[in-house]
């Protein structure tokens, strides 16, 4: 049998929805100085269940204000209008793309990984402002590739779960054993289908691997996914961390504090309960 | 995303209870690529231990 190539995994993906529409204006617009709250309520109050997502996250453990945001409004004021706006972004994809019956299952633990990676991303760069709000969203739809192929093939979804627990190993390993595409190369041409910015279409296809000249996003999220598997080492998940690109992790461990700060909260994130 | 796991649901770097840092320090040592810079490796494991050890003392003191 031959091995199962991008384009496969693209065509299987008849059931994944176009992206929303209010993601691609959130996305086609990287400014968050350009936010309007008053247009992006307007938009939100036509969709209850995603404003009830909204909060829920608004009010999760990231922000340490369980229970006390109540409307977009606050939100707003609480955490910034620039961190609302990616927290509409994640509950908004993870609302399209959650798939349905025993593929949900699945999904659910991939939001739950990617706002994992989203909030360690964003300690990487700094924990606020714009080039933090950029680096949650990379970490955020970084592994999009995986997502579509629990979505469209979840029969070969299964059997890296199986191989993977089989020999704990990564997904990656586990994939190129099986010969499925690598999530990257899945996640960047649904990115460019999707018409995402380039510089999160370059996080998305290069993260894995980054080249000599990648960009700062792109060794966030590479550094991002390192602490994921060394603390998946660490915790007796995984045999090995897997490759790790040293120019990107000096250029990260040359700020020991947001390291450590991103390792803390990947960990705390990982450990609660999903809010997306 | 590319974490441990299997299930995507899986929960990475879940220890459940106390941390035995060496224990934790072992597997990481183990786990790291060979030829990876000697620095880069004491700087990781000392982050994981900084990190984890950090944990432990929250919990320690209630």
């Amino acid at each position: 049998m031959r091995p199962t190539t991008v384009e496969d995994v693209l065509n299987a993906l008849r059931d994944l929805p176009s992206v929303p529409a209010l993601v691609s204006e959130l996305l086609a617009d990287l400014d968050p100085d350009e936010v309007d709250l008053s247009k992006l309520a307007a938009r939100l109050g036509r969709d209850p269940a995603l404003v009830s997502k909204v909060l829920r996250v608004a009010n999760s453990p990231f922000y340490g204000l369980a229970g006390r945001v109540q409307s977009l409004q606050e939100a707003a004021t609480v955490i910034g209008l620039r961190s609302l706006r990616s927290v509409i972004l994640a509950a908004s994809m993870s609302q399209a793309l959650r798939g349905s019956g025993a593929v949900a299952a699945a999904t659910d633990g991939f939001w739950r990984e990617a706002l994992a990676s989203a909030v360690c991303c964003r300690a990487l760069a700094g924990g606020r402002g714009a080039a933090a709000e950029h680096a949650f969203v990379a970490g955020l739809l970084h592994g999009l590739g995986r997502l579509a192929l629990c979505v469209g093939m979840p029969d070969q979804q299964a059997a890296i779960s199986a191989y993977c627990d089989a020999r704990r190993c990564d997904w990656a390993s586990a994939a190129a054993e099986l010969e499925l595409p690598h999530y990257a190369a899945i996640g960047e041409a649904l990115a460019v289908r999707w018409h995402f910015p380039p510089s999160l279409v370059r996080a998305i296809a290069q993260h894995a691997a980054p080249p000599a000249d990648a960009d700062l996003l792109v060794r966030i999220v590479h550094v991002a996914d390192v602490i994921a598997r060394c603390n998946a080492v660490a915790s007796g998940e995984l045999e090995q961390v897997g490759f790790i690109d040293e120019p990107s992790l000096r250029l990260m461990l040359s700020a020991p504090d947001r390291m450590c700060e991103a390792w803390r909260s990947l960990r705390s994130a990982m450990t609660m309960e999903s809010y997306l | 995303m590319n974490t441990a796991s299997s299930t995507p649901a899986a929960s990475v770097g879940s220890l459940n209870g106390q941390v035995d840092l060496a224990e934790v320090t072992s597997r990481l040592s183990r786990g790291l690529p060979p030829g990876l810079s000697a620095d880069l490796e004491r700087a990781l494991l000392e982050l994981a231990q900084l990190t984890l050890g950090g944990e432990d003392n929250e919990t320690d003191n209630g």
